[in-house]
């Protein structure tokens, strides 16, 4: 994506914004326009070469003045500066970051207070250590190695001839990690925590270690006060009142979080990365310890402010920039790829992947697997099973990760796991060396499937032979019909669509709203029993007790129930739950118990749905609606499909059929 | 009705959470992490788990690089080798399913952090299958008893 592209898309992306209510608050003070990179056309600085003893302060910030090193794009990137409505600011929100009392909304300041710093030498914050901030008692060149690095590099001075030069806790540090490669782990989206709906990302630097799980996670989170479960954390997580901050973590935790107990694939990207790039990220990472920002769900999340990590390993690079009033981790993921930095993927299959593969690929042996990790089998059953030993080691592999599985869910004891798994092993291990079950082929890339935005444009008909016209956006992500490749197929997140329609005589209308949707179908089988579930907060155009009385009803509703996958391209499910509607017309409101079926058929090139709703409201504006559709969608290319469904409605008493051909963009 | 639709509410967005890490997990016993469904808050609500469960935490507290590190031990000082004994203790339960097929990625960490040298990890691989029931002796062995077992097999 070039920088033009990416503006485009971010204007129109903004047109729709303040449609949004969620969002309507985060993007006052959202980071926006696509900045024009600032190139350096100053004088030449190399005349001011310093010599070993006097270091003369004025004349190296007239240098640095001079060259505007305070408007580089490396500067503004180690500061974390970003542009927003309120104007060119850092997003940093913790003031011990800053040197200068004016440093989050002034990078000369900053680059002043730093270079005096560095020549002073003193500690700019004398006082008993703070263990939040584990830097802020040391000298500049000791708290800020980049910064150090980057000013000493332009204004052509040599690091030796500082009164302190260097972090000796960090080059330790670096001599014991030798960092060779970092790579950009994108988790998969999981819509049962409501985190993670969109999927996040963490940094991984490899250093001397070989094996992938000692490396070393770099995480950007909000840090919830532990403890009590606060109800407004919700809230507060969307509108910034959270402390976000950096951490790192052994890549091994991260991957049982994610992998064993989230039940997410993760995808490693290797970035193209030199050693000396990756070191220059952990330096900038350095100078991140205990410093905080305010988290915002949307924008400033995890995967936003990575990029600021990502971008300073290698001057030059534009990630920043694209940043909107949202941010979605696989939109970096993508910004990244575009920028030419991913090197390879590589897939882990989380656990729930793996026991799905080993069932498929063991077939009716794989029950055998389920009853020995259920305990309602024993070693002798399966030994006479399959007399084949490799058969039997798969089969005992399996059954130890359905045990794992078992386990995860709390669905047995620790200690009926405990004897099951040493039993279940002690048999695998005397078996001797077996061949593995193959891994599944790799699935399409999560950068590689659809892009986020959608734009949908087609036209339809009523029973009454009404024509109309439609125009919807949808922000993010994915619904049910969308193409599958690359994104959770048992899972819709559809956030801020909107549709408009226009009718001979009537105009355009606002159609329909939806602020979110979310869906998430989760088969329920012996060993991951999960309830399905689906949600829609928004607003729709609804015809009551005449066709001629439209009106725009205000709606939420929330429903809970059960999925089955019998083959792996259909889904179907069967839910109930309740609505919630408000509307300008006879009581203003009505609720009542809700019931839903449906199912998904993928074909290769094609998605059809069906789907049923009733819903029975018995108190506020009493009457019944009920409705079916089906649809069918078919990809032309990634980005570009074409869609085609009826619907039926009887809703307070208003009967009405419609036919749409839609044409859908992906941007 | 209210236990499903306030998750459902919240589920419309939340923030990672950071669980505090209060405890080292040092000498642990196999059970899948018990600590660490502990220290997330897991559990199994009706929408699988939902509010309580983090996701884009962390487990670190907010200092930077507690590394593992790599042990490059001599072979007699495993015990000893705290990076190694952090990381079994950690890892225990993907490190019986590994020993126990004699081949996988937590095993060869393991042999990493041990210091086995490349040319002997086969042959340290196939006596940990071999061996299997020295080392996890019963259903109680903890992560130190592992440690022990795994020295063992390698001198």
């Amino acid at each position: 994506m070039t920088t033009t592209d990416s503006t485009i898309g971010l204007q129109q992306r903004r047109l729709w914004a303040p449609l949004l209510c969620l969002m309507a608050f985060i993007s006052i003070a959202t980071t926006a326009d696509a900045q024009p990179a600032v190139t350096i056309s100053g004088p030449d600085t190399s005349a001011i070469v310093a010599s070993s003893s006097d270091l003369q302060i004025e004349p190296l910030l007239a240098a640095a003045k001079a060259a505007q090193l305070y408007r580089d794009p490396h500067w503004l990137t180690l500061l974390h500066y970003a542009n927003g409505v309120s104007g060119h600011r850092s997003l940093i929100d913790d003031p011990t970051f800053f040197l200068s009392p004016l440093g989050k909304r002034d990078p000369w300041a900053e680059l002043e207070a730093t270079l005096r710093g560095l020549l002073d030498g003193r500690p700019p914050n004398p006082g008993a250590d703070d263990p939040l901030h584990p830097g802020l008692r040391a000298p500049v060149a000791t708290r800020y190695p980049a910064r150090a690095a980057w000013l000493c590099e332009r204004l052509h001075i040599d690091p030796s001839t500082l009164p302190v030069s260097g972090a000796p806790e960090l080059d330790a540090l670096l001599t014991k990690l030798q960092p060779r490669e970092a790579q950009l782990v994108f988790a998969s989206g999981f819509l049962n925590s409501p985190a993670s709906m969109f999927g996040h990302t963490l940094l991984v630097v490899r250093g001397a270690e070989e094996s992938q799980l000692l490396a070393q996670g770099v995480n950007y989170a909000a840090a919830l006060p532990p403890g009590a479960f606060d109800p407004f954390y919700v809230i507060k997580g969307l509108i910034g009142f959270f402390p976000g901050n950096f951490s790192a973590t052994p890549y091994h935790r991260k991957v049982q979080e994610y992998s064993d107990l989230d039940q997410r694939d993760l995808w490693e990207y290797r970035l193209s990365f030199t050693p000396a790039e990756v070191t220059t990220l952990l330096r900038h990472a350095w100078e991140m310890r205990g410093i905080w920002s305010d988290y915002w769900f949307f924008d400033e999340n995890c995967s936003y402010n990575l990029l600021f990590l990502v971008q300073v390993a290698r001057p030059g690079l534009q990630l920043t920039n694209h940043g909107g009033a949202w941010v979605l981790p696989v939109d970096t993921v993508r910004w990244i790829a575009d920028a030419g930095l991913v090197q390879d993927v590589a897939w882990r299959p989380s656990l729930a992947t793996r026991v799905k593969n080993g069932r498929a690929s063991l077939g009716t042996d794989a029950d055998l697997s389920v009853a020995l990790a259920r305990g309602e089998s024993d070693l002798a059953a399966i030994q006479a099973a399959a007399p084949d030993a490799a058969r039997q080691a798969q089969i005992f592999d399996l059954a130890g990760e359905c045990l794992h599985a078992l386990a995860g869910r709390q669905a047995i004891t620790q200690v009926q796991y405990r004897s099951r798994l040493l039993a279940i092993l002690k048999a695998r291990a005397a078996l001797g060396k077996q061949t593995a079950t193959p891994l599944p082929p790799t699935p399409t890339r999560p950068d590689q499937g659809h892009s986020s935005t959608r734009l949908t444009i087609g036209g339809g008909g009523d029973h009454h032979d009404q024509s109309f016209a439609t125009l919807a956006i949808r922000p993010a992500l994915h619904d049910l019909l969308d193409a599958p490749a690359g994104y959770l197929s048992t899972a819709q997140v559809a956030m801020g669509e909107a549709e408009l329609r226009w009718r001979e005589g009537d105009g355009i209308e606002l159609q329909q709203l939806d602020v979110l949707a979310l869906t998430a179908l989760n088969p329920w089988e012996s060993l991951f029993r999960r309830r399905s579930w689906g949600m829609v907060l928004g607003a729709e155009s609804v015809a009551m007790e005449s066709p001629d009385n439209e009106q725009l009803q205000a709606r939420l509703s929330a429903d809970v129930g059960y999925s089955a996958q019998p083959l792996d391209s259909f889904l179907c499910w069967g839910m109930v739950g309740g609505d919630v509607r408000g509307f300008g017309f006879g009581k203003g409101w009505a609720i009542g118990p809700s019931a839903t079926a449906g199912a998904v058929w993928s074909l290769p090139g094609v998605q059809f749905m069906v789907d049923a709703r009733y819903t029975g409201y018995l108190l506020g504006e009493e009457g019944t609606s009920r409705s079916w559709s089906a649809a069918g969608r078919f990809p032309l290319t990634r980005d570009l499909a074409i869609d085609a469904s009826i619907e039926r409605r009887d809703r307070w008493e208003v009967l009405a059929t419609e036919w749409a051909i839609r044409v859908m963009w992906y941007f | 009705m209210k236990k499903f639709i306030l998750p459902a509410l919240f589920a419309v967005c939340a923030v990672g959470q950071a669980a505090e890490d209060a405890k080292l997990r040092s000498n642990v016993g196999v059970g899948l992490g018990t600590m660490l469904f502990e220290a997330i808050g897991y559990t199994d609500t009706v929408l699988g788990q939902t509010l309580a469960a983090t996701t884009n935490g962390s487990f670190s507290n907010q200092l930077f690089f507690i590394s593992t590190g790599t042990g490059g031990a001599n072979k007699v000082d495993l015990v000893e080798n705290k990076p190694l004994r952090q990381y079994v203790a950690d890892n225990l339960d993907s490190l019986s399913r590994d020993m126990a097929t004699g081949q996988g990625e937590t095993l060869a960490a393991v042999a990493e952090l041990a210091g086995i040298p490349v040319e002997q990890r086969t042959a340290f691989y196939a006596a940990c299958q071999s061996r299997f029931s020295e080392v996890f002796t019963s259903e109680n062995v903890t992560s130190d008893d592992v440690v022990a077992g795994l020295a063992k097999l390698a001198s």
